[in-house]
């Protein structure tokens, strides 16, 4: 199994709608106008919240987030013949973790994966 | 909103295009400028006509956000384009490998995965997989239950680390209980019907113009529908947050399955 993260647009950056929540806790980003600010952000964000998974950055016209309508926050889940068993609801009311968890357990049942240390 | 006010807005909110040579690859993944204002123009222009078509006329996700949005309508499941999941492996897709006897339950004799996996799938720990298990809809009482303990937990969250220490509980309790030292059943209640209402003023305020410049730039998400369930997931080559290193999905065809994360520090 392997887990990739894709960086995109920000959801709430500061000169667009702006949350409160990310106000109180010290989170102020503007729209990245370039990749090079992109980047930055990402790393920001590797850092803050410990990330041990390879956090993909998107180019700056959002072309993976477009082909995938990531934004702001999506799961999918992959299988090995490169097609989509599970695309889950647009974020952030659609991104549920453990709804996609229960596809990756049955993706990999399906798949003759019977013992858990598959992960 | 005038016509020729939204058309402005679109040609004005859609990413500037960079002329210098990207410093990363997309392998099959075409620049999105054109896709994106061909499915909000035709948004735009379908928009004042929907009064008049047929409930059997196919909306596209971008004409629905935008009509939600342009009435203001408060955006949530079912509202605009935050449709459900869509997935391979549903109850019907369990049912027919696993529940022999066909009685709607999948007994932990029944499953031939792992203990962990079982617990996972029996959400709601009856000792048996059942279609309200893999039942992810808002009418869902587990789903419902799931949203206001995170609701309950964002009330009580003082420093936003998604985590509760003995700290926010105190503080939650003097909160709730106020003069008095204790807290009854009536008290329980009420700090359940407040994670019903969400905290008044929390939201800030967002003028109805920002919010379409929003939507139309991308941060709300695309208006493109993204693959669906059983096509093929377009391929991509990015870099990581190093700068340096660079993946590419197709890579792990035949050797692994692939968990897709897309989101942003904010």
């Amino acid at each position: 199994m392997a887990f990739l993260g894709i960086y995109v647009r920000e959801a709430h950056p500061i000169d667009g709608a702006s949350s409160a929540g990310n106000d109180k806790v010290g989170i102020r980003i503007r729209q990245h106008r370039t990749f090079e600010e992109r980047l930055a952000a990402a790393q920001a964000c590797c850092g803050a919240l410990h990330f041990t998974m390879p956090l993909l950055v998107d180019t700056i016209d959002d072309r993976v987030g477009h082909a995938y309508s990531g934004m702001p926050d999506r799961l999918y889940l992959v299988d090995r013949d490169g097609k989509v068993p599970y695309q889950g609801g647009r974020g952030p009311m659609g991104f549920r973790p453990a709804e996609l968890e229960q596809s990756i357990i049955l993706l990999l049942l399906g798949n003759g994966d019977v013992a858990g240390a598959q992960r | 909103m005038r016509m020729h006010h939204l058309f402005a807005v679109v040609l004005l909110a859609l990413p500037a295009v960079s002329w210098a040579d990207p410093p990363v690859t997309s392998k099959d993944v075409p620049a999105p400028g054109p896709v994106q204002s061909r499915l909000w123009l035709e948004a735009i222009f379908q928009a004042p006509l929907l009064e008049y078509c047929d409930a059997s006329v196919p909306r596209s996700e971008a004409l629905r956000m935008l009509v939600a949005v342009q009435r203001g309508q408060k955006l949530g499941p079912g509202v605009g384009w935050y449709d459900p999941s869509r997935r391979r492996h549903d109850w019907a897709w369990l049912a027919t490998r696993l529940d022999r006897d066909g009685n709607g339950r999948i007994l932990r004799k029944e499953f031939t995965g792992a203990d962990e996996w079982f617990k996972q799938m029996d959400r709601d720990r009856d000792g048996a997989i059942t279609p309200e298990d893999l039942d992810w809809s808002e009418s869902s009482d587990w789903v419902r239950r799931d949203a206001q303990s995170l609701r309950l937990l964002r009330n009580m969250d003082q420093d936003g680390n998604g985590r509760i220490d003995d700290a926010e509980w105190l503080a939650y309790f003097k909160k709730m209980t106020g003069e008095k030292t204790t807290l009854n059943a009536e008290d329980f209640r009420d700090i359940l019907a407040a994670t019903e209402r969400g905290e008044k003023g929390k939201a800030k305020k967002v003028s109805r113009e920002i919010w379409l410049q929003c939507l139309l730039a991308g941060d709300l998400g695309s208006p493109l529908q993204g693959p669906r369930v059983d096509q093929a997931a377009p391929d991509f080559t990015l870099s990581a947050q190093d700068g340096k290193k660079k993946i590419t999905l197709s890579d792990y065809r035949g050797k692994k399955p692939v968990v897709l994360i897309f989101g942003s520090f904010t």
